[in-house]
């Protein structure tokens, strides 16, 4: 598969996991092109490889830790911008739309490795190997992770009044 | 806590949605990618390195600056390849009413804008008709709709620097955004509002679950990129059913692990998304899952089963002369 098969096939994914990871629509798309940057001089060996979307993952991942670490602040997106964003298709949904907000709130608040596993894992439905091939991590330190990120949920939930 | 489950699910799904234009996505991806291959090869010392043996030679070289702005001709052309068919029906100027009104027609032409893009990409939709294409190194936004509002809200995620709003007749609204106000005006000079064109795709649906909501076709230069139709049922379903252009002539690389009413198809992981195999240059899929939900996979079936591809992507002619049949 070319690059640009590849891209426009497998590439629209890439971005909603971005999406998800950064929390920012606009950065996700960055980072994205960022990958797809490195990616496009080395896709001769990318694309021989026996996963490449699981390689191609991990540089996301990577990417998004590198964004991190250059911003000691840890700037999150402005709310009203984000907001702006995931309503855009309409604002009558109800209490489905305040839980899932209540909900996005508190995943982009967990640490940036937890929220990792929880997106890959209820997102992209990966298994707990795939997923610490692409963290960089074992197989047991996802299992930490994603206890821990839940627990957190758990507790933040019982502690969230009803909107 | 399978509700907790669900709600992830349901958060997650829902801030991964959202539309991703994949024709610019592969231009900018390959754009960027080209950028860093050059910034590795040094590619400053080897053009000093160049002039310095023209000059020696005493030749002359001439160059087209990127984004000079010497694409876009006034009057310029578009390659038969990328011409979309004059439907025969008046354009926007002549009634504005039509605009946004049916997914089969864009009521404006932009020969100029087509024939000197690097991509390029006609849509439309309930509301509001676009091209998008990059021309000059930079974007162009062109947008017609019956309704300002519409034509903004379709437009608010452009970010770029100008945007031309004008009026050009009672009830019709346009809107081109540019890299700066004198290329939108001079883009906006060259738009033709009193032809309608045609949407084609290299496919035509037969039987199909629900209404077409939006078209949109898309060109690389003088070849077919990609294009689709987006379906959405009176719950808020939705289905896109899209076709890629694809180097390999066995179409998508896939192998088959299902069989739409006979065709050999491919369901991916998740069920979101059945792709059609063997059609020759073409990756053709039917999205349902994730973001569309609201179909299954039974719906995807039937369309494929049915639905009419060209063997020759390459030449518009020969594609089918509407979306639907019947």
């Amino acid at each position: 598969m070319t690059f640009e098969e590849y891209v426009g096939s497998r590439g629209p994914a890439l971005v909603r996991l971005a999406r998800l990871l950064t929390g920012d629509p606009h950065r996700a798309d960055d980072l994205v092109q960022e990958v797809f940057g490195q990616a496009f001089v080395r896709w001769r060996a990318i694309s021989a490889m026996e996963r490449p979307e699981v390689y191609l993952r991990r540089m996301l991942v990577n990417a998004n830790a590198s964004w991190w670490r250059k911003r000691a602040n840890h700037e999150r997106p402005a709310p009203d911008a984000d907001l702006a964003w995931h309503h855009a298709g309409g604002t009558d949904i109800g209490v489905a739309v305040a839980e899932t907000d209540a909900m996005w709130r508190l995943l982009r608040d967990l640490p940036r490795q937890q929220r990792s596993v929880l997106v890959l894992r209820y997102y992209e439905d990966l298994d707990d190997a795939t997923i610490a091939e692409i963290l960089g991590c074992s197989p047991s330190t996802v299992r930490s992770h994603a206890a821990r990120a839940m627990d957190a949920l758990r507790l933040a939930l019982q502690h969230t009044p009803a909107e | 806590m399978p509700e907790l489950d669900e709600l992830l699910r349901a958060t997650l799904d829902r801030h991964a949605a959202g539309e991703i234009d994949r024709v610019t996505l592969v231009a900018r991806a390959t754009d960027r990618g080209r950028a860093v291959r050059r910034r590795r090869r040094t590619v400053l010392t080897l053009t000093a390195a160049a002039v310095a043996v023209l000059v020696a030679a005493g030749g002359t070289v001439v160059v087209r600056a990127v984004g000079d702005g010497s694409a876009l001709r006034p009057g310029a052309v578009a390659p038969a390849e990328v011409t979309l068919p004059d439907a025969g029906l008046p354009g926007a100027a002549i009634d504005p009413a039509a605009v946004g009104t049916d997914p089969n027609f864009v009521h404006f032409a932009a020969p100029a804008v087509v024939a000197g893009a690097r991509h390029h990409t006609w849509s439309s939709t309930v509301g509001y008709e676009r091209l998008e294409a990059e021309i000059d190194g930079g974007l162009v936004y062109v947008t017609i709709g019956r309704d300002q509002a519409a034509v903004d809200q379709a437009d608010a995620m452009t970010n770029l620097p100008a945007v031309l709003r004008r009026e050009p007749v009672p009830g019709l609204w346009l809107r081109v955004d540019a890299r700066d106000d004198a290329y939108a005006r001079r883009v906006a000079a060259t738009l033709d509002l009193e032809r309608t064109q045609r949407i084609l795709l290299p496919f035509q649906l037969v039987e199909r679950p629900s209404e077409i909501e939006s078209a949109y076709v898309g060109f690389i230069g003088d070849r077919y990129a990609q294009g689709g139709v987006v379906l959405r049922d009176t719950q808020g379903g939705r289905m896109e059913v899209q076709a890629q252009y694809a180097r390999d002539a066995d179409g998508t690389h896939e192998r088959s692990n299902y069989s739409a009413r006979g065709r050999p198809a491919y369901v991916y992981p998740g069920q979101d998304e059945v792709a059609l195999l063997g059609v020759p240059h073409l990756e053709v899929t039917v999205r349902i899952g994730k973001a569309y939900e609201g179909f299954g996979v039974a719906d995807a079936d039937a369309v494929l089963a049915t639905l009419n591809v060209t063997d020759r992507v390459e030449r518009i002619d020969t594609w089918p002369s509407s979306l639907t049949l019947g």
